[in-house]
């Protein structure tokens, strides 16, 4: 167990550094001078000498694999360059930014994971109903809208029309509770399917069909020996969903003004500040490996069959 | 899924009406930015100021925006970048892609080693954000929003056409064709390449979905179409800043949106049950699209 955690940990590592030497190397492609991308257009006013002496001393004269190992060391030591918007540290702006993008995260997840089993229980429970053709129907409907609609929906409803929550801005829950909501119910969506067709699935088993001839409760039935071992799959449709949402983050905090690491990526790339965009890229991969190693984890909790070498 | 009889039922009928219905609901939104200067006696860049922000009216269905200018001809005239160059962008993706994973499926394993070690990496990272790295690199603009996005989903293909031919060049038949002497780049081409075609395409139709919502938000973050261009995202941005007075303006691109994804979902669900209930090699390659991971044995649900 403990040699596939560090197989799992060196590999994600590996590939972080793949991933941010294929950044680095896109940002070193990118046409114009590099001073410039690094700098802003300001250092044209200054004279060529001393032009040519800044690009030594920012490394940028040496030939491309040099800098991409320069930048990886950097990154090791915790030194992701500066911002070129602000002048300030990037690990520091996405200190500051990071909490925020977290909140809305975890906020939203938990929403998406809430509705999605309700919803996708209730679907499997009536699926010899009315409701199950509706719910499906209204799932395929969730799942197509996209996320930076349903926020101006969202939006338009309940605070500039009924003024209950605020429409824009950082802050406690009243702020939260918009853009949440708006990237949960798109993630709802997906999870109520496959919760609905692995319960279908599972309730088809034969101890199931043995539970029931027992003379178990409908609910204990449904709950405890169905969605018990539907649960694998859901929470693997979660982990790839998480992946998506972490994308859709970017026009939620958009729509709803939030201060998080969405905003702060559209904002580098507007500014062309290369180097906090490698920070948000650097930041979110993490995420994304730590979010499927837990889910791997989690594996080993929902089906005990599961073994890791 | 639960039992076998409707699945030989979907085998006789080939694809589930819910996939007709997505084609057709894809076909109609097509045609109609095709027809748009038919369907909409006004040109979409024709500013009229003694009618801005008016509400949907007989003459004006979808209303005016802040110009004056016609909602219902900006939206048929936008599908036509938000929803033409979206099948192109998933058109390029899904060749980039499906060339890069033959070349790592027919490569020697150290060259597939490294290729696809690539391609992991590239997958750990979201695709939308991949996209907004690159449009950073290219500055902003509908084409390199395009090549972005193509940029950013074309590792999923890779991993797929290379998953389908690692699969396939062990099966007999190939096996039969390097027996009967035929060379080696014909059989990978003939024989082994044709066998992704099916995953390739139902990838390629959930994908346009995604697509259009990417390339819709691009435009709405400022970093896709630049104006006058009309596009569905650059509408739904500009709807945001006349949001208590003029709500029309954001229903129209938006549902627009939602019905490209819905057909294309319809449309997508229905090819991969049909591809699924043919068998074979391929079929068992669309599971997700996290990088290959350790999965329990049983009870991997499909969503219905």
């Amino acid at each position: 167990m403990v040699a596939y955690l560090l197989a799992r940990l060196g590999g994600g590592a590996v590939s972080v550094a793949l991933l941010l030497v294929v950044v680095h190397g896109l940002i070193a492609a990118a046409p114009g001078d590099p001073l410039v991308a690094l700098l802003g257009p300001g250092v044209l006013g200054v004279p060529e000498a001393q032009r040519e002496r800044m690009r030594s001393e920012a490394g940028l004269d040496r030939p491309w694999p040099q800098q991409a190992a320069a930048y990886l060391g950097a990154v090791l030591r915790g030194d992701l360059g500066t911002s070129r918007r602000s002048g300030r540290p990037v690990a520091e702006e996405l200190r500051d930014r990071l909490p925020a993008t977290a909140a809305l995260a975890a906020a939203a997840l938990t929403l998406a994971l809430a509705l999605g089993l309700i919803v996708g229980v209730a679907a499997a429970a009536f699926a010899r109903s009315w409701l199950d053709p509706l719910l499906t129907g209204a799932l395929l409907l969730g799942a197509a809208v996209p996320v930076y609609w349903t926020g101006l929906l969202l939006l338009y409803a309940f605070s500039l029309t009924l003024d209950w929550l605020p429409a824009s801005g950082g802050g406690g829950w009243r702020h939260l509770l918009l853009p949440a909501l708006s990237l949960g119910l798109a993630s709802a969506a997906p999870l109520a399917r496959v919760t609905r067709a692995a319960l279908l699935d599972a309730l088809a088993a034969p101890h199931v069909v043995a539970a029931r001839a027992r003379g178990l409760s409908r609910p204990s039935v449904l709950l405890r020996h169905g969605l018990r071992n539907a649960l694998a799959p859901v929470v693997t449709v979660a982990a790839i969903d998480l992946g998506r949402m972490l994308g859709g983050v970017v026009f939620v905090e958009a729509v709803f003004g939030w201060p998080g690491l969405g905003h702060l990526a559209v904002d580098a790339i507007l500014a062309r500040d290369l180097a906090l965009v490698q920070g948000v890229v650097l930041v979110t991969a993490v995420a994304v490996l730590a979010l499927g190693l837990l889910v791997d984890l989690a594996y080993l909790r929902l089906d005990p069959r599961v073994r890791y070498r | 899924m639960t039992d076998a009889t409707p699945a030989r039922r979907r085998r006789r009928r080939r694809l589930h009406p819910s996939g007709v219905v997505g084609a057709a609901l894809l076909a109609v939104l097509l045609a109609a930015t095709l027809l748009a200067p038919w369907l909409s006696p006004r040109g979409p860049s024709e500013v009229d100021l003694r009618r801005r922000l008016q509400p949907p009216t007989w003459a004006e269905p979808l209303g005016t925006d802040e110009l004056g200018r016609s909602t219902l001809a900006r939206v048929l005239h936008g599908g036509r970048v938000s929803l033409w160059v979206a099948v192109v962008t998933v058109l390029a993706a899904a060749a980039a892609g499906g060339a890069l994973g033959t070349l790592a499926g027919a490569a020697p394993g150290r060259l597939d080693g490294l290729l696809m070690r690539l391609v992991d990496a590239l997958l750990i990272c979201p695709p939308l954000l991949l996209a907004l790295v690159i449009v950073g690199v290219l500055g902003p603009g509908l084409w390199p929003a395009a090549i972005a996005l193509a940029v950013a989903e074309a590792p999923v293909f890779a991993r797929l056409v290379r998953s389908v031919i690692l699969t396939t060049r062990e099966l007999p038949y190939v096996e039969a064709a390097v027996a009967s002497g035929a060379r080696a780049r014909r059989v990978l081409l003939r024989h082994v390449v044709p066998a992704a075609t099916g995953v390739v395409v139902v990838q390629a139709t959930v994908t346009v979905g995604f697509v259009v919502v990417a390339l819709a938000g691009l435009g709405f973050l400022g970093l896709g179409v630049q104006p006058p261009t009309a596009d569905w995202g650059d509408m739904l941005a500009r709807a945001r800043d006349h949001l208590p007075g003029a709500p029309w303006l954001m229903l129209a691109p938006g549902a627009a949106i939602t019905a490209a994804v819905l057909g294309a979902n319809l449309l997508g669900d229905a090819l991969r049950d049909a591809l699924a209930d043919r068998g074979g090699a391929a079929a068992g390659a669309l599971a997700g699209r996290r990088p290959a991971s350790p999965r329990p044995t049983r009870g991997r649900g499909r969503p219905a």
